[in-house]
């Protein structure tokens, strides 16, 4: 049970904190979603070639930082909206990988592993999941203990104030973006390697789960894991009802959906009971 | 007009670049991909028909970034006004075309507004950003509505994945037959022209540009955040709700699952590229149909032609917002 709480929280958890020290930058990333199918995809793919699951996810998770370098230097530089780019990238890597999946494997649709790579371990907890663990871990350090994480922050804050002392806002914010990408990455490759397929739209929404969670942790690591842990709990929920009451499967895929916004409201309701904003 | 152009032009030569690359016959396919629309009055319906569209929805979108809000939920908005003028259509009793029509399209514009005005009020209540929580409502109804469309309303007759057609006294009038044009071009013409003088001459468009532009300012002026917090999103919603409504009565007739997609970017995608003024709308919408209609010719019936689709929209919202490739005035976001 643990386990499998476990299973799906992570996913949603990496691609949380990856948004939340974007967002502490000032500069929210809106593309997690399609950043985690992208690191889906590469993981898979190199999964395969290397035969092995650790450099998979570790090249998922390369890949969606690279994407994250080009587009949102373009956009930073270029004085973008980011919030378009990132709407952009949520409509663009999609197309690009289904692209992909057509040209390399001649299908849009499901790939299966034919042999599973083995899963090297150590203490019996295996490579990719120590990866994304020690990922994890260090996210949490940079945005509560680091000097660097304070950068951050204060660019998200006051921005003026922060280049005054000495702070570049285009390297600091780039930065924080590009570790949202090889967080999302690592996230998608996670899913991938405990389905044993990539499965077209993997992502199913969890990248704005993520977001969703970030507002519901009021921007704190404590407050982000507790809701992840929550959608995980919810979506665990939903996979054992929907195994007992068999719903129409578009409902059961709006679920997620539903308890982000019905949990946002929730939480909206006891923070601002008096005052309207 | 200058950023325009280059926007213009460098989304073209992006196309352009694609098809070639993943086209067996490049040639071939870049001269089908340019004179696609104009190949024969089908095409060239089909691609007047997806410019109107394009116009209600970007115009609506327009309105909502001038009220400074951001809603990300149109493919939902879109697809639920769809899908409540249909089931107002195959479950109401029937009626005579002129009273049904206002009906149906009421409806859809009336949902639209609703879903979309609860991201306004979430945003004013509790601080929630209209940019998640649009998205989120949205992602619930797209399922919803194709859980109604291949559950309850389902032809069990039919083949594909859709309902019964509405009524044909329902429909709206064909232009140009055999082509999908129909007299929602009016409708489109009339959204356009209003919401030009909404914005632009009536009180309720200043106050929502002031509250867009600087609303601690507009507050001391005495303008009410809460009703400009839900109007800019409610508004872009009902009339992505519109376009939901015209796409059934005007091309499709009945339900099919999924017939909608595509059309709430787009109308980000229009309505960014038009910047702030209807009649730049028109042109963008004809642009963004123009692409969408050459791709699907310039690719027929291979397996990548959505995927491009996806691919050039992406594309559209990546440079359209660019500074270095327009001039100051020009700026919206």
């Amino acid at each position: 049970m643990i386990q499998s709480l476990l299973q799906y929280t992570l996913p949603i958890l990496l691609a949380s904190f990856g948004g939340l020290v974007s967002d502490l930058a000032g500069t929210l990333n809106i593309a997690l979603e399609s950043l985690i199918l992208l690191g889906a995809f590469v993981t898979y793919v190199v999964s395969i070639h290397a035969q092995s699951p650790l450099a998979g996810i570790m090249a998922g998770s390369l890949a969606s930082g690279a994407v994250v370098l080009v587009f949102y230097t373009l956009a930073l530089k270029g004085r973008a909206n980011i919030f378009v780019t990132g709407l952009g990238l949520n409509l663009l890597i999609p197309g690009a990988v289904a692209t992909a999946s057509s040209l390399m494997y001649g299908t849009r649709g499901v790939l299966r592993f034919d042999n599973f790579p083995l899963q090297p371990t150590v203490l019996s907890v295996p490579l990719p999941l120590l990866f994304s663990y020690a990922m994890l871990a260090c996210i949490w350090y940079l945005i509560s203990a680091s000097s660097a994480g304070l950068r951050i922050r204060a660019m998200g804050l006051h921005p003026h104030v922060a280049q005054i002392r000495g702070v570049s806002p285009f390297r600091t914010r780039i930065a924080a973006l590009v570790i949202s990408g090889l967080a999302c990455g690592a996230a998608g490759g996670l899913l991938v390697l405990s389905l044993r397929a990539y499965v077209p739209n993997v992502s199913a929404g969890r990248g704005w789960i993520a977001l969703a969670a970030i507002y519901l942790g009021k921007r704190r690591p404590w407050g982000v894991l507790a809701a992840t842990v929550l959608f995980g709990a919810a979506e665990l929920a939903a996979n054992i009802a929907q195994g007992m009451f068999a719903l129409p499967s578009p409902l059961f895929m709006a679920l997620p959906y539903v308890a982000a916004v019905t949990a946002l409201i929730i939480q909206g309701l006891i923070s601002h009971r008096k005052k309207p904003s | 007009m200058k950023g325009k152009l280059v926007v213009s032009l460098l989304i073209l030569s992006l196309t352009t670049l694609l098809l070639a690359l993943l086209s067996p016959e490049p040639a071939e396919t870049i001269v089908r991909f340019f004179t696609g629309p104009f190949r024969n009055i089908y095409a060239f319906g089909s691609f007047l028909s997806s410019a109107l569209l394009l116009v209600i929805a970007g115009t609506g979108i327009s309105i909502c970034f001038r009220g400074g809000q951001f809603n990300l939920g149109g493919e939902g908005q879109v697809y639920s006004g769809a899908a409540a003028s249909l089931t107002a259509a195959l479950l109401l009793p029937l009626m005579p075309g002129f009273i049904a029509k206002p009906l149906l399209i009421a409806a859809a514009m009336i949902t639209g507004f609703l879903i979309a005005a609860l991201s306004g009020w979430l945003r004013h209540r509790f601080s929630i950003h209209e940019l998640i929580s649009s998205y989120l409502t949205s992602g619930a109804l797209v399922f919803f509505c194709d859980f109604l469309i291949s559950g309850p309303l389902r032809d069990e007759e039919s083949f594909l994945i859709a309902t019964q057609r509405i009524p044909g006294a329902y429909t709206l009038a064909q232009l140009l037959p055999p082509s999908p044009l129909h007299s929602g071009i009016f409708i489109a013409a009339a959204v356009a022209a209003a919401s030009h003088i909404f914005l632009h001459r009536s009180v309720w468009g200043y106050r929502l540009r002031m509250f867009g532009e600087q609303s601690t300012f507009a507050r001391f002026g005495g303008i009410s955040p809460r009703t400009y917090r839900i109007m800019p999103i409610g508004i872009s919603g009902a009339l992505y709700g519109l376009a939901g409504a015209v796409a059934l009565l005007g091309i499709h007739y009945r339900g099919i699952q999924g017939f909608t997609a595509g059309l709430g970017w787009n109308g980000i995608a229009v309505a960014l590229i038009a910047g702030t003024s209807p009649v730049m709308t028109l042109y963008a919408a004809l642009l963004v149909a123009y692409i969408e209609i050459g791709i699907s010719s310039a690719m027929a019936g291979a397996a990548v032609t959505y995927d491009l689709g996806l691919i050039v929209r992406g594309a559209i919202l990546i440079v359209v917002t660019l500074k270095v490739l327009k001039r100051k005035q020009e700026e919206l976001l």
